[in-house]
Order: C-alpha cells, then sequence, then structure tokens
C-alpha cells in the first residue's frame, strides 16, 4: 500500500493539527477542575506526544516509502554508502532533470489533500475562493518532526519548571495553542490561512511572554512583541493582497503553476499602477517579506527579541529559538518561488546585518537569556543570508540545526536560573561542578552553535558560507561581504558563546550564597536537555540507523525547480569542498583558544580583563550595549508619532464625534419635549376643551329648567313661532 | 267687505297679548285669563276662516267645542289655583319653581 | 253698517286683550277680559255666527268671568309685579308674531287667501243643533264633551274643597 495515494497522511496530519487544540480546549474548560489543578500537563503532554508521533509517522513515509523504485532511486540509494566527500556526485546527479527525487515534478514528494478531494471551502465568493487543504512535501515533514519535537521536550520541562505557579494549566493550555498555530501554519497551503495562523501564533507569543503580568516587564515586553509583529504583517498583508491582485488566487500550489508558466514565457502579468511584471514581483516580494523579517526578528525589527525574555524560559526555548521565530524562515522556504533575485538580494542583505549587530550585542551583555536571544537573532540572520543567496536547503538546514541546539542552550538556561535565582551571569561562576549534566548538555550545544566539525550546526553553517561564497564569487566583489561577514560573525558566535560557558559554569563562583544553593535540575528538566544535546550532535550529517543508513539532507533535497523561476539559475547544492571545511575549523578554533585565553587570564589571574578592554572602547562598547540605540530610534519616531496620532484622533472623537452624539443626543430631547407639549397642550387640550365646553353648555343650558312654569311656557311658545318662521319663509 | 284678513290680525293679536300675559304676570289668575285671550283667538280664527271658506260650518262646531272646553278647563284650573293657595302662602307662580334646578 | 260694527267690536277685543295684558290692577284686568270676550262676540255676530256669539256671551262672559271674580276674592292679592325678570324674552316671542303679521299686511293678506266663497251663509242655531245630533256628524263629540263637562265638574267640585288637614 502506498502512504501517500490514499489519504492517510491527511489523517495523521489532521492530527497532529487538532490534538494540541483538544490539549488547549481541555485545558481551557476545565481549568477549574482539581485534576487540571494538579496535573493540568498530563492532558497537554499526551496530545504533543501523540502529535509526535504523527509527526513522526508522516516523516517516516514522506522521506522513506516514497522513494521512487527507479534509476534515480536506485542512484540515491548507492549514494547513500558513500562518504561525505562523494556527496557531491549523488545530489549532482540526482538534480538533473524534471523526474529526480527531491523535484517537485515528481508528484510522490508532494502530497495534497486537494488531488484526493479533501479540502474544505472557506470562502468562495466568485473572485475569491479560499479553500483549506493540507500539503505535505519535504520541507512540511521535517518541519512538523522538529516542531513537534522541540514541543514535546518544552511540554516535559515545563511540567517541572513551572510546577507551583498559580496559573500553571493555563500555562500549558497557551503552549497547546501555540503548537496548534505553529503545526497550522506549517501545514496549509493557502497564502491567507497561512497569515492567519501567522497571526494566530503571534498572539500565542503575546500571551506567554506576557503570562507572569504582575510582574513590569513582561506586559511591555509582550505589547512589544505583538506591536513589532503586527508592524511587519501589515507588509505581509498588503504583499498578499498584490499577490491576489496580480494572480486571482492565494493557493500556493496554483501560484506556483502560475509562475511556472510566467517563466515559461507562456503567460504574463499585467502591468499594475504603471509597474512592470518584474518591478510588481519584487514589489510583492519584499512586503511579503516584511513579516518574516518582523517574525524572525531581522534588523530593524529586531527589538522585540531580547525584551521578550521576560517571559519563563521554556516560552523562550520554544518560541523564540526554535519555532515561532523560525516560522519567518519556514515562510520564506515555503514562499521561495515567488522571490525575484532583487528580493533575494534585499534578504540576503538583511540576514547580513542582522547576523553581524546581532553577534555584536551578544557579546556585551551580562544576563544570560538577552545572550541567547541576541544569539538566536544572528542565528536566524545566517538563516535569511542562506535563503537570499541562494542556499535554498542550507538555510532549511540550519533552521532545523538551530532548532535543537538553542532549545537545548535555552532550557540549560532556564535549568540554571531555576538553580541560582538569577539571570546575571557576573553572579554565576564555577556550576560546572554543581550542575554537571545542564553543563554538559549546554557544552555541547555550543559547540554545535559555533560549528565545531562533527555536530550537526557546522554541516548547516558550512553548507550556508559555501553558497555566500558562491553568491558573491559569481556577483561581484561587493558581494562577497556576507560571505565574510558569515565568516567572521561565526568566530563571533562562538566568542559570546564560549564567554557565556564560561562566566556560567568555570571559574570561582562570584556569588557564594547562590553558588551554595544550587542544584542539578530534576529529571524531567535534564531529560529534554540530554535528548536536545544529542539531536543537536547526531540529527544532520550522521547517518540514520532506522531509516535505512542514510544521512538526512540525501533524504531531504530541496525542490530545484523553485529556485530556478525566480533567480534563474539553478541552485547549487555542491560545495566548495573539503578545504573550505577545514579553514572554517580553523577558525572556529582559533576563536575558541583566544577566548579561553583572555577569559582565564581575566577571572583566574586577575589581568586587565574586560573592564580595561572596555575603558578603551567606551563609546563602542557604549553604543553596542545600548543596542545600537535602535529603541531610542523607536521611540523618537514612531512611538511619537503613534502617541501624537492617537491623541489627536482621541481629541476629534471627544470634540467631534462626541459634539455630534451628544447634539443628536439634544435634539431628540427637544423633539421629545416638543412633542411632550404638543400632546399637552393640544390633544389633552382639545379633550379638555371638549369638556370644558361641555361643562360650559351644560351649565348654561341647565338655567333653562328654571322651574318656572312661565318660563318653559315661553320657551314654548317661541319654539312655535320659530318653525312657523321657517316653515313660512324658509321652507 | 271681506273682514278676513281683519279678523286673523285681530286673532293673532289676542294671542300674541295672551302669551304675553301668561308668561310676564305672576299672578296665577293673570296666567288664566291670558289662556282664555288665547282660547279666544283660535276660535275666533275658526270661525272667520270657517266664513271665508265658504260659509261652512265646521268652523263655528269647532269654536262652540272651544268654548266649552275653556269652560271645563276654566273650572279645573282655578281649583287648581286654590289648592296651591292652600300649599302655599301664594299664588305667586314664579315661586312654584321646586321642579327647577 | 258690517265694516263699523267689525271695527268697533274689533277695537273693542284689541283693547280689552291689551288691558288685559298691561293692566295694573287684577280686577281692572279681569273686567277688560269680559271687554273682550264680548268683543269677540260681537266680531261672531259679524261674521255671521249668531248662536255662537251668544254662547260666547252666556258661557264665557257669563260663567268663566264670574268663576274669574271668584277666584280673585278667593285667593290673595298675590303680586301684579311681571314676572320675567327682563322682558326681552316675552316681547321678543311677542315680536315675532306682530312682525309676521305686518309683513303680511304689508304684502296683502287677500292675496295669500284663497278666494271668498259667495255662498250663503246659512241658519247656524237650528244647523248647529241637528248637527250636534246627527250620528254622521257631531253627535260622538257632543257626547264626549258632555262627559267632560261633567268630570270637570266634579273635578273642579272637588279640587276646590278645602282641606282639613294642612
Amino acid at each position: 500500500m502506498d502512504f501517500f495515494q490514499d489519504a492517510t497522511p491527511g489523517g495523521y496530519a489532521l492530527a497532529i493539527l487538532l490534538l494540541p487544540l483538544a490539549g488547549f480546549l481541555w485545558n481551557a474548560c476545565t481549568y477549574r477542575s482539581e485534576f487540571t489543578r494538579k496535573h493540568g500537563h498530563m492532558v497537554p503532554l499526551a496530545t504533543i506526544g501523540a502529535a509526535l508521533f504523527c509527526a513522526i509517522v508522516i516523516f517516516k513515509h514522506s522521506v522513506f516509502d516514497a522513494e521512487p523504485a527507479g534509476e534515480h532511486g536506485a542512484a540515491a540509494h548507492a549514494a547513500a554508502s558513500h562518504e561525505p566527500a562523494a556527496h557531491e556526485d549523488a545530489a549532482a546527479e540526482g538534480h538533473e532533470g524534471a523526474g529526480a527525487p527531491g523535484s517537485l515534478a515528481d508528484p510522490r514528494w508532494r502530497w495534497s489533500s486537494k488531488d484526493h478531494g479533501d479540502y474544505y471551502r472557506i470562502i468562495d465568493t466568485g473572485p475569491l475562493r479560499i479553500d483549506a487543504g493540507i500539503t505535505i512535501d519535504h520541507l512540511t515533514a521535517t518541519m512538523l518532526l522538529v516542531v513537534t519535537i522541540v514541543a514535546f521536550l518544552v511540554h516535559l520541562y515545563s511540567s517541572s519548571y513551572m510546577h507551583g505557579d498559580p496559573r500553571f494549566s493555563r500555562f500549558f493550555a497557551f503552549l497547546q495553542l501555540f503548537s496548534f498555530s505553529m503545526l497550522g501554519l506549517i501545514l496549509t497551503d493557502n497564502l491567507l490561512l497561512l497569515f492567519c495562523f501567522w497571526e494566530l501564533v503571534g498572539v500565542c507569543s503575546y500571551f506567554l511572554i506576557g503570562f507572569w503580568f504582575e510582574k513590569d516587564e513582561p506586559p511591555k515586553a509582550s505589547m512589544k512583541a505583538f506591536m513589532t509583529n503586527r508592524f511587519g504583517d501589515v507588509g505581509f498583508l498588503i504583499g498578499i493582497l498584490l499577490v491576489f491582485r496580480l494572480f486571482g488566487t492565494l493557493d500556493l500550489a496554483t501560484l506556483y503553476a502560475k509562475l511556472q508558466a510566467v517563466a515559461e514565457g507562456s503567460a504574463s502579468i499585467p502591468p499594475l499602477f504603471g509597474w512592470e511584471a518584474g518591478t510588481l514581483l519584487t514589489v510583492a516580494g519584499l512586503c511579503l517579506f516584511m513579516g518574516p523579517m518582523a517574525k524572525s526578528a531581522q534588523v530593524p525589527m529586531h527589538v522585540w527579541l531580547p525584551d521578550a525574555m521576560a517571559g519563563p524560559t521554556p516560552v523562550s526555548a520554544l518560541i523564540h529559538a526554535a519555532t515561532m521565530v523560525a516560522a519567518g524562515v519556514y515562510m520564506v522556504g515555503r514562499i521561495y518561488f515567488f522571490f525575484t533575485p532583487a528580493v533575494l538580494g534585499f534578504i540576503a542583505v538583511i540576514g547580513t546585518i542582522t547576523a553581524l549587530v546581532a553577534a555584536t550585542i551578544g557579546l556585551v551583555h551580562d544576563n544570560i537569556k538577552k545572550v541567547l536571544a541576541y544569539s538566536t537573532c544572528s542565528q536566524l540572520g545566517y538563516m535569511m543570508l542562506s535563503l537570499g543567496v541562494g542556499g535554498y536547503s542550507a538555510g532549511l538546514f540550519h533552521l532545523y540545526t538551530h532548532a535543537f541546539f538553542k532549545a537545548c542552550l535555552f532550557l540549560g538556561a532556564g535549568s540554571v536560573i531555576h538553580s541560582v535565582h538569577t539571570e546575571d551571569m557576573r553572579e554565576m561562576g564555577g556550576l560546572k561542578s554543581k550542575m554537571p549534566v545542564t553543563y554538559k548538555t549546554m557544552l555541547l550545544a555550543t559547540l554545535a552553535l559555533a560549528g565545531i566539525p562533527g555536530l550537526s550546526g557546522a554541516f548547516s553553517k558550512e553548507m550556508i558560507v559555501e553558497h555566500a561564497l558562491m553568491w558573491g564569487w559569481s556577483h561581484g566583489a561587493a558581494a562577497m561581504l556576507p560571505a565574510l561577514i558569515a565568516i567572521g560573525g561565526g568566530g563571533l558566535t562562538f566568542f559570546y558563546m564560549m564567554r557565556l560557558i564560561y562566566l556560567t559554569f568555570y571559574g570561582t563562583p562570584r556569588d557564594h550564597h547562590k553558588f551554595d544553593h544550587a542544584h542539578e535540575s530534576p529529571a524531567p528538566m535534564t531529560i529534554p536537555l540530554i535528548v536536545l544535546a544529542f539531536l543537536s550532535v547526531f540529527s544532520v550529517g550522521w547517518p540514520i540507523p532506522f531509516l535505512g543508513g542514510k544521512k538526512l539532507p540525501e533524504l531531504l533535497a530541496p525542490p530545484p525547480a523553485l529556485a530556478s523561476i525566480a533567480t534563474g539559475h539553478a541552485p547549487h547544492e555542491g560545495h566548495g569542498g573539503f578545504l573550505l571545511a577545514f579553514a572554517v575549523l580553523l577558525v572556529s578554533i582559533g576563536v575558541l583558544v583566544v577566548a579561553y585565553r583572555f577569559y582565564q587570564r581575566t577571572y583566574k589571574q586577575r589581568a586587565p580583563g574586560p573592564e580595561a578592554w572596555v575603558a578603551r572602547l567606551r563609546p563602542l562598547h557604549t553604543t553596542v550595549r545600548r543596542l545600537y540605540y535602535v529603541d531610542e530610534i523607536y521611540e523618537a519616531t514612531i512611538v511619537r508619532f503613534a502617541g501624537a496620532a492617537a491623541r489627536v484622533l482621541a481629541v476629534v472623537d471627544q470634540k467631534g464625534i462626541d459634539a455630534v452624539v451628544n447634539g443628536v443626543g439634544a435634539v431628540t430631547q427637544v423633539l421629545a419635549k416638543a412633542g411632550a407639549a404638543f400632546d399637552r397642550v393640544v390633544v389633552d387640550g382639545l379633550v379638555n376643551v371638549w369638556a370644558t365646553v361641555s361643562q360650559g353648555l351644560g351649565g348654561k343650558l341647565r338655567r333653562l329648567q328654571t322651574g318656572n312654569l312661565q318660563d318653559y311656557l315661553a320657551f314654548a311658545v317661541g319654539g312655535m313661532a320659530l318653525v312657523t318662521l321657517f316653515f313660512l319663509f324658509l321652507a | 267687505m271681506d273682514h278676513t284678513a281683519g279678523c286673523v290680525f285681530l286673532g293673532a293679536a289676542m294671542f300674541v297679548l295672551g302669551v304675553f300675559t301668561m308668561v310676564t304676570r305672576r299672578n296665577a289668575i293673570y296666567v288664566l285669563m291670558g289662556a282664555e285671550l288665547i282660547l279666544n283667538a283660535a276660535a275666533l280664527n275658526f270661525v272667520a276662516f270657517a266664513r271665508h271658506l265658504g260659509n261652512r260650518l265646521d268652523g263655528q262646531m269647532f269654536a262652540i267645542f272651544i268654548v266649552i272646553l275653556a269652560a271645563a278647563e276654566a273650572a279645573v284650573a282655578l281649583g287648581i289655583v286654590l289648592q296651591i293657595h292652600h300649599h302655599f302662602p301664594t299664588i305667586d307662580v314664579s315661586k312654584a319653581d321646586r321642579l327647577g334646578d | 253698517m258690517e265694516s263699523f260694527s267689525f271695527w268697533f267690536f274689533g277695537a273693542c277685543t284689541l283693547i280689552g286683550a291689551l288691558l288685559v295684558a298691561f293692566g295694573p290692577r287684577l280686577v281692572h284686568s279681569a273686567f277688560a277680559l269680559v271687554l273682550a270676550l264680548i268683543g269677540v262676540a260681537g266680531l261672531y255676530w259679524g261674521l255671521g255666527a249668531d248662536f255662537l256669539g251668544g254662547v260666547q256671551l252666556l258661557v264665557y262672559v257669563g260663567g268663566i268671568t264670574i268663576l274669574f271674580i271668584y277666584g280673585i276674592m278667593l285667593t290673595p292679592k298675590g303680586t301684579t309685579k311681571w314676572s320675567a325678570s327682563s322682558l326681552l324674552f316675552p316681547g321678543l316671542i311677542a315680536v315675532v308674531p306682530v312682525a309676521v303679521m305686518l309683513h303680511l299686511a304689508w304684502t296683502g293678506l287677500a292675496s295669500v287667501l284663497p278666494a271668498a266663497s259667495t255662498a250663503e251663509p246659512a241658519a247656524t242655531a237650528d244647523t248647529i243643533g241637528r248637527a250636534f245630533l246627527t250620528r254622521d256628524q257631531y253627535l260622538v263629540p257632543f257626547e264626549l264633551a258632555s262627559l267632560v263637562l261633567l268630570s270637570a265638574l266634579v273635578g273642579s267640585v272637588y279640587l276646590a274643597r278645602r282641606k282639613k288637614e294642612s
């Protein structure tokens, strides 16, 4: 039976999507019950574990079972037994032709629920039709696996970390909601639904950052995160509108087909606003990129990420290291076929700037979480850089590997914070002996991050550098800058990460009181650390036993046809060779040595250390420390402007709109009074007049009844006379 | 000469004066006298027209009946007046207004 | 001759009526009534109703007037003041017929009246007597009138009796 020919993947995918939602609803509806208050983590853990299982199933089938039994499949099999060095042959061979494994043209590598008639029509207004379906390809399957693994481990970790918190079950409800949103974002095949889930993820981030809202920082930070994300989402939405206007559809598969037609010349995009097709695509691409720019914390919209560390550490691990910020990178990967070379160049530039700036800031902070946050920001910059220079799979791989080791680092940091009750590294030190598991796992993750060969992080980083070099080589001298910065940034990364490890775990403890209290964390916290460290080392670049001894990259070759449409050239999957890897390794080791010596000299031998350096570089240090004053710039411009605009509008509302409303009220009052007066005077008056007339007339006529006979007689005769007159003269 | 018109006028005059007397005079006897005047006026009219319209007898007969009934009425009325006098100290008809408002 | 009697007796009637209406004293008005009645009787004779004139004199003047005198005698003087608080209303009532009459007089009553006939005046006493006793003529009313007279007689005697209990 072929897993993909029937609708079974759809069933698993739907389960992945709905299980966390069910967990969220469960926790939300039963939060008062005894069970949920004490064990609010159990149901969510179960649901996310089941989602993980489904993700594994899908992954296995999409990557493993869907190997075509043809020539190309055999070639791929044959290539699997070679060493990494010979990887290039297989890859080069595998990427020729449209029917190669990994090619989108092979329908087996992309499963869409719409092909099986399974989709949910959300909107159908004639011109606009939104059908919600599920698409599974390699990108989706891998991402699902990564997200569910990290989510499951974070759930496990939180059951211990958040123990004793008064809103324990609510935390898990939010985690579940977030998982649902993130998984939905991955699974959807429609741009508008992607945007919906995008927003939902941002909302969950808002809830989770501001989880401890009694404190000062979290509410401000969550608002800042949400606002910055919204700012980017405006661009995203404009991009979506442009796409719809240009192509009339928001379904990704249809868009791909249409763009393919445009690239082949069989269709064309009509001019709009006086712009030609190329410019239109570029503008749309830039607008669309605004979303990932904000969500993946690229400069200049990175300002929310460090402040987001005010949330609980598991949140930082899940959302702000592994998944949500990665959603931006994922989205760029999804819509990769849409970006023109100009847009890709812009992405590369932004990524480069981010990588460098964030790395420099990470050097000067003392808060362990903030250093990790800037590290995340920098790594995201690397991913964007890679995607911009054409390294599609390199960037995505870096996403996966980064998810694992960054999550490990954050959870480890959380473990340390939990133990010594501080986030300031100046108060730590020498914890190596007290928290051995945490120390070892964090060290492994750091080495992976730094790109030590043999660990997964090295592999993806190396691929990025390679692509950058090739791109720079083919695009001229100035274009070599990203590559150089990639390498240099790698050094900086290693430096500040080692600084972090050293300050935390080595040397003599700077705060003895805290040191004495330090202890290793309980099992639910250390187990995820171990698992993640393991994954950091082995996930990429090593043969995977139970998948038949293949290495991950071989199984997940990217669809080349995507990039070729927009960039005009096929992405290269070859590498610069062994030499480059060695060069990178040398740089890493050199930096390691420098850092170690520097800090060791400083803290053990009291040599002139950082303080002296700080004094020498005071202006630079302050600038970097103050985050390049980006926040201040924002404050002065946008925030002030928004505040002023809000005040103006408030006045308009008060004076203008309220005046109108009050005026209407006053007029109504007047009319009501007039009506009442009318009723009183006229209507009642009429009635009263009647009564008065009757009374008066009656009173007057009563006097006729005098009782006097003669009067009666007089009346009778008078009447008779009148009648006679009448008949005499008038009748 | 035909005096029919004159008799009619005269009858009318008598009638008016009789009504006037009945209405304006306070004494009950005056009221009766006014009634007599009215009756006579009517009878005169009857006879005048009987004569005018062919010397008929009807008018005269009717006038005789008027006389008869006037006599009966006068007798009864005077009896009533005497009764009023017995009940009230006066025969001022303007004072007999117990049925009034 | 005829005209003279008409005018003479007409004047008597009119003057008598006026005196009844406007006379200050009750007894004078009673006697003025006698004058008016006599005048009417004269008019009757002028109109050819000789029997009726006689009856008028006998009954009215001789009977009813005596009754009135008795009434005047037996009742207190009362007041001779005018009854109505203003004479406006009775005056108006009087004015209307007067005006009508004058109008008619002006336009000529004679033109309004139907044409006079030229039949012979009949002998009255004999005819009236026969009419009273002829079944197809006035017998029934005659008998009824006598009944009325009888009841009036009895009634007035009863009415006029002095009440013992007050």
